[in-house]
């Protein structure tokens, strides 16, 4: 019998992923909110907007910010993070540097569009959420990007051999009891050119076991885009019947 | 600091005459008991007790989580009152849409109070305090929560309850967040307890979400607080008021009130002023608020709330994960 993971799933099968647009109420241009597993977040984007210090104007193309809120609740454990926690200034800049490239900030010169994420609730992955629901509240928006950013994680088991000698492969997105056991990486690709923008990785792996795991992450990316693809189809589908009434 | 509106003092003499004639006419063109529309749901986090997110049109998005721990009674005789109001935490954190950014310092919903929206229940003011207050307060009947949240000799959960606000607004309607600390207590539940109730020794706890009992029993009385905002221009009450009838009333109160009754009758466990705009007159010239007045404000919240916490409740009992 093939192996199975403790949550059941296979080696190259994804959570449960649901993702909507146009969650929030609220004066945001943009907004979404993505559940993979019980990794849940919410994201608002605001912007094209005037920028709201004059260190942030850019004469030739717009300032991409992103602020990364974790919910006190969010974890097995009631944590407070801070603006300064480390872990929230890591995910800041990562997810900042990645929109950098992929938003299309010439078209925007001197405005700011601001990226706040809200993570409700850990369970693995929260990086590769983040940016999903980065994107899908950027498109939401109507912000001109260059293609869909993807994210997913990749684990390698590093104590499992088969009979052979030979590891096993790598495990496709990895959930919080996962990632706390196994090395893992948090991939991001652009669009369906299998091209990466964001790679992450926190843990120690043997160097040969390294492009195996990216090349699952990269399988994963593909399949999440797809995913989140259809769900734009068909946000923008009810949208447009809605505006035919 | 009443809360700001980008409306003009000529938009406002207009809304204050459209309040103040008889029978009122409201700019949404509501009845003057009727309240907005909200979308709730509840039980949506898997890692907390009990969750909930209500969002309103105007106020915005709120979110709220609640955590129960194991501690430990900090004396070992009967815990006092002040050590017992330390079993539940609020804490509200805002965070605006970008621009607009985090609380500017203001209370919510201008409720009196210094402090900022942003806050602990530890004597700063701001939603936190009221938050707790209604929730401390246990109805006519002498009940209280805080009998609930002992465990055994020794041993009690603590209460974290985070509210988080995404609001347009430094001031979004109490309504928001009361609704949805509502919708999230109501849909609490704690495990069960396997170990003896009288012996000192670590509690142990049953690993069956199916069997944990919930905070408040979904058949007794009194219910969760729930906090109204309600106005008065001229002679009208007005219900779940928008920012620019907050800003054209000339008086305003929150009731808190908690269900005492399967009919729907409620008791009032708390009262707070909540600051207007100029209302009518000048800046700074305030009329205050008279006694029949006072009774009719209170009045208007009892008689009508009962059925919104009444409805709040039933979805709530719907939505729950052992519905």
């Amino acid at each position: 019998m093939e192996g199975l993971r403790n949550d059941g799933r296979r080696w190259n099968e994804l959570r449960r992923i649901h993702c909507q647009l146009s969650t929030s109420s609220t004066n945001a241009d943009g907004s979404s909110y993505i559940e993979q597993g019980f990794t849940k977040v919410l994201c608002n984007v605001t912007g094209p907007a005037e920028p709201s210090s004059r260190q942030k104007v850019k004469q030739d193309s717009a300032t991409v910010s992103c602020e990364v809120y974790f919910a006190a609740f969010s974890g097995t454990d009631r944590i407070k993070r801070g603006r300064n926690d480390k872990k929230v200034q890591e995910l800041q800049t990562a997810i900042q540097k990645t929109f950098s490239s992929i938003i299309l900030t010439h078209l925007f010169s001197r405005s700011e569009i601001t990226i706040s994420v809200h993570i409700l609730s850990q369970d693995g992955g929260t990086l590769a959420a983040c940016i999903n629901a980065a994107t899908l509240a950027l498109i939401d928006a109507g912000i001109p990007l260059k293609d869909y950013v993807c994210a997913c994680t990749a684990g390698q088991s590093t104590s499992i051999f088969d009979n052979e000698g030979a590891s096993p492969d790598p495990w496709l997105d990895v959930n919080y009891l996962e990632e706390s056991d196994i090395p893992s990486l948090t991939v991001a690709t652009v669009g369906d050119s299998e091209k990466i923008v964001a790679l992450n990785m926190e843990n120690k792996v043997r160097i040969e076991k390294l492009e195996a795991m990216i090349a699952v992450g990269i399988s994963g990316c593909a399949k999440v885009r797809a995913i989140m693809d259809k769900e734009v189809r068909r946000h923008g589908k009810q949208k447009l019947e809605a505006q035919g009434e | 600091m009443p809360p700001p509106t980008p409306l003009s003092p000529p938009e406002l003499s207009y809304l204050y005459a459209s309040l103040s004639l008889s029978p009122p006419i409201r700019l949404d063109l509501r009845t003057p008991t009727q309240f907005r529309p909200l979308v709730a749901e509840c039980s949506f986090l898997p890692h907390c007790n009990g969750s909930a997110r209500v969002c309103m049109a105007e106020a915005g998005e709120c979110i709220v989580g609640i955590k129960a721990e194991l501690e430990k009674d900090a004396t070992t005789k009967y815990a006092t009152v002040i050590e017992r109001e330390k079993w539940i935490e609020v804490s509200v954190e805002v965070a605006g849409g970008g621009v607009s950014g985090p609380g500017s310092g203001v209370g919510i919903g201008g409720i009196s109070g210094a402090g900022g929206a942003t806050g602990r229940d530890e004597g700063d003011g701001g939603a936190a305090v009221w938050l707790k207050e209604g929730l401390l307060a246990g109805g006519a009947g002498g009940w209280s929560i805080l009998d609930r949240l002992v465990i055994s000799s020794g041993w009690h959960w603590k209460i974290y309850i985070d509210v988080l606000l995404l609001t347009p607004t430094s001031h979004p309607s109490p309504l928001l967040i009361s609704a949805a600390v509502n919708m999230a207590l109501d849909s609490t539940y704690l495990p069960k307890l396997t170990s003896p109730h009288d012996v000192d020794d670590i509690p142990t706890f049953s690993d069956d979400w199916a069997i944990s009992a919930p905070l408040y029993e979904p058949t007794t009385f009194p219910r969760p607080p729930m906090s109204l905002p309600v106005v008065a221009v001229g002679d009208n009450v007005f219900l779940d008021p928008s920012v620019a009838e907050v800003a054209a009333a000339e008086a305003g109160l929150v009731v808190t009130l908690s269900l005492s009754d399967s009919q729907g009758n409620c008791d009032i466990v708390g009262i707070r002023s909540m600051e207007v705009g100029r209302g009518g007159g000048k800046e700074g010239d305030r009329k205050g608020i008279n006694r029949t007045l006072l009774r009719q404000m209170v009045n208007a919240c009892v008689k009508e709330a009962g059925e919104v916490i009444k409805g709040l409740g039933e979805t709530t009992h719907k939505q729950m994960f052992r519905a």
